[in-house]
């Protein structure tokens, strides 16, 4: 195989004397002149109606430039469904659901004037857990939305009664996970700015910026040319910067609009934590039916999804979880029920493995508790079912090359899990457990609605046979896996071209 | 209410009007616009705003500016001296200890000041001296090495 200029060698990344100087702007660093502070207004309730809002208090404080309501925001705006607004003008969903926003000379100005802003409200019975949330009489979160169900991805493939009948044992156990919050160093933000053509700027930490504009444009009304994103150096992601913080970056853009200067909003720590859209909380009951020889016959998971109080990635979230749960090991009845539940609470979003982690947890846990009860080696057990190459799994894909049995065969070698299976010794764990995750393929239907624009405005081009210019749709945020910086590990490699930030 | 203060910011003096309960981080990145030294939590648990102050690594998050008059300040922006990096500084680059970078001057400061006071530290002493710093890339593992090997480095 020819050798490569980079792929499989130790470079050092391209960004790191920028980030060791601290020259590296990141967009919280981003300070336009004339620039305000503006801050949200969130809501002290779970669920209420929202009577009246008086901001003429907030208004007449010096200092105070700009003060807007959910009346001069009314875009909608989702990432599967549409159900979002930046502030609300009827009712509020969570504790934090924006309700108005301020502009103003200082952060401590903008503070001091939201305390003036007063909401008058009617409480609402609010439901916080997503299996209360979908029994008949429970309270109805968006009108029209039967039993609180935003989505229901389902896989059934096979016949997944039949492996039960045809199994020796059949267990079902229940499982719980929790939210995560993702923890970015670099807590969310943005800056907006309009010029006298109409043009809006606005900086951004996103990692799809692209994305970002064409939402951005679409919601406003105005072309996407009319806008544009801008992305620093991106102070970690790890899935929250997957979609813009909405309610965030409409309050800027409209806070700038009427002010007529640059606004820059940012996330507080005890923000950041709370509304930056966290891992979401699945309850699982995994049905799994198993021959005496160790062969699963089949498997049915329900996954209760707590989405929030709006959808954000949550139907993909749920989704995710259940296509990759029939690519692990060979049984070809499956089926997967999810339920993506709106409850009053904040909303969660996309974190490291779009929700595909919480399922393999409960599903290897289930496999490991499967493996104690019939007394079986749960690395034999693994290696028995394992998918190989070759092999159509049950969510459809094709295994065109696949390591799994060897990778488990030389893991368990190189820790030495026979031995220390033998030998067990007090305060020591050993466990073992399998994970599958896709790159860039397409899924199911629905899953990759909006990962088509993930690559949109990537581009390259050669300049004079010696130097590539690359544009990516996606931001480097430190995990060094996207196109624009770090490594440029794909496509200029193998074509004597210099690395270049 | 403000006052004017005067502080001494590696080796500069800089005239600001200030209010007293405004925190030395604050006036650093908003005022003076040195904007490499990072606000991460704002409450003393991340270290990312780590500078030093007559060579003690403190947060600037929790000292006000108007306490570090007449202290010897140091910043990131001081630290690579007429384009050249600091070994600190090149050790962390060679060792892959960066990656969102955000942290990354914290790091470096707080390992500025422990390696003046102890230039040969064992994995477990360079450990201990970032625990109040928070990186959320790279498990720490290369920034310790990095630490190291920077003492290394410095050693010869």
């Amino acid at each position: 195989m020819k050798e490569l200029d980079f792929v499989g060698k130790d470079v050092p990344r391209i960004d790191a004397e920028i980030k060791v100087t601290g020259e590296a702007v990141f967009s919280v660093d981003v300070t336009l002149p004339n620039m305000l502070w503006g801050r949200m207004l969130r809501s002290p309730l779970p669920h209420a109606r929202i009577l009246n809002i008086d901001t003429s208090r907030a208004e007449r404080m010096p200092g105070v430039k700009a003060v807007i309501t959910g009346k001069e925001t009314p875009f909608v705006f989702g990432v599967s469904h549409m159900d979002q607004t930046p502030l609300q003008t009827e009712k509020v969903r969570y504790v934090g659901d924006p309700v108005a926003a301020v502009a103003a000379v200082d952060v401590n100005t903008a503070l001091e004037a939201l305390e003036r802003i007063k909401v008058d409200y009617d409480p609402l019975p609010a439901v916080f857990d997503p299996e209360a949330a979908m029994k008949e009489g429970a309270p109805i979160i968006h009108e029209g939305i039967k039993n609180n169900i935003a989505a229901n991805p389902r896989y059934n493939i096979g016949d997944v009664e039949r492996a039960f009948k045809e199994a020796d044992h059949v267990f079902e156990d229940r499982f719980e996970t929790q939210r995560v919050a993702h923890v970015c160093p670099e807590p969310h933000n943005c800056t907006a700015v309009w010029d006298a053509s109409g043009k809006l700027t606005f900086y951004y930490c996103s990692q799809m910026p692209s994305v970002s504009r064409i939402q951005i444009a679409k919601a406003l009304g105005i072309p996407e040319s009319k806008v544009r994103v801008i992305t620093n150096h991106v102070g970690g992601g790890f899935g929250s910067r997957a979609t813009s913080k909405f309610p965030m970056d409409f309050a800027a853009i409209v806070l700038a609009r009427k002010s007529g200067r640059p606004v820059r909003i940012e996330y507080s720590r005890d923000e950041e934590f709370i509304y930056s859209t966290f891992r979401h909380k699945f309850i699982m009951t995994v049905k799994t039916g198993i021959k005496k020889d160790g062969t699963i016959t089949g498997r049915h998971i329900i996954n209760i999804c707590d989405n929030g109080g709006y959808c954000d990635y949550g139907p993909v979230v749920t989704n995710v979880g259940g296509a990759m749960q029939g690519t692990l090991y060979r049984f070809m009845n499956y089926r997967y029920d999810g339920y993506t539940v709106y409850t009053n609470l904040p909303y969660g979003g996309a974190m490291r493995g779009i929700g595909n982690p919480q399922v393999h947890y409960a599903g290897e846990t289930q496999l490991n508790m499967i493996a104690d009860r019939l007394g079986m080696d749960p690395l034999e057990l693994r290696i028995k079912n394992a998918v190989r190459t070759g092999d159509e799994t049950a969510s459809g894909a094709k295994l065109k090359s696949c390591g799994l049995v060897e990778c488990l065969e030389k893991v368990a070698e190189k820790i030495g899990w026979k031995e220390k299976k033998a030998n067990p010794k007090p305060n020591r764990g050993l466990g073992i457990a399998c994970g599958v995750h896709f790159t860039g393929v397409r899924l199911s239907p629905g899953i990759d609605a909006d990962f088509a624009d993930f690559l949109r405005g990537y581009r390259q081009r050669l300049q004079h046979g010696s130097d590539a210019n690359r544009r990516g749709g996606l931001r480097d945020r430190g995990g060094e896996n996207q196109h624009d910086l770090g490594r440029h590990r794909d496509l200029p490699d193998g074509m004597g071209l210099p690395r270049q930030p | 209410m403000k006052r004017e203060i005067t502080l001494t910011i590696n080796d500069e003096d800089h005239k600001v009007e200030v209010e007293n309960r405004r925190t030395l981080l604050d006036v650093l990145r908003e005022d003076l616009r040195l904007l490499g030294t990072k606000k991460m939590c704002d409450m003393g648990e991340c270290g990312s705003c780590t500078v030093l102050l007559d060579g003690k690594a403190v947060n600037a998050c929790l000292i006000l500016a108007v306490d570090a008059r007449g202290k010897k300040i140091e910043t990131i922006e001081g630290v690579a001296r007429g384009g050249e990096l600091d070994p600190i500084q090149k050790s962390f680059v060679e060792k892959g200890a960066v990656q969102c970078g955000f942290c990354s001057p914290g790091m470096i400061m707080t390992t500025k000041a422990f390696l003046k006071k102890n230039p040969h530290p064992s994995e477990e002493e360079a450990k201990t001296a970032i625990a109040g710093n928070l990186c959320r890339c790279t498990g720490y593992v290369r920034i310790v090495d990095a630490i190291l090997s920077a003492a290394d480095s410095m050693k010869e």
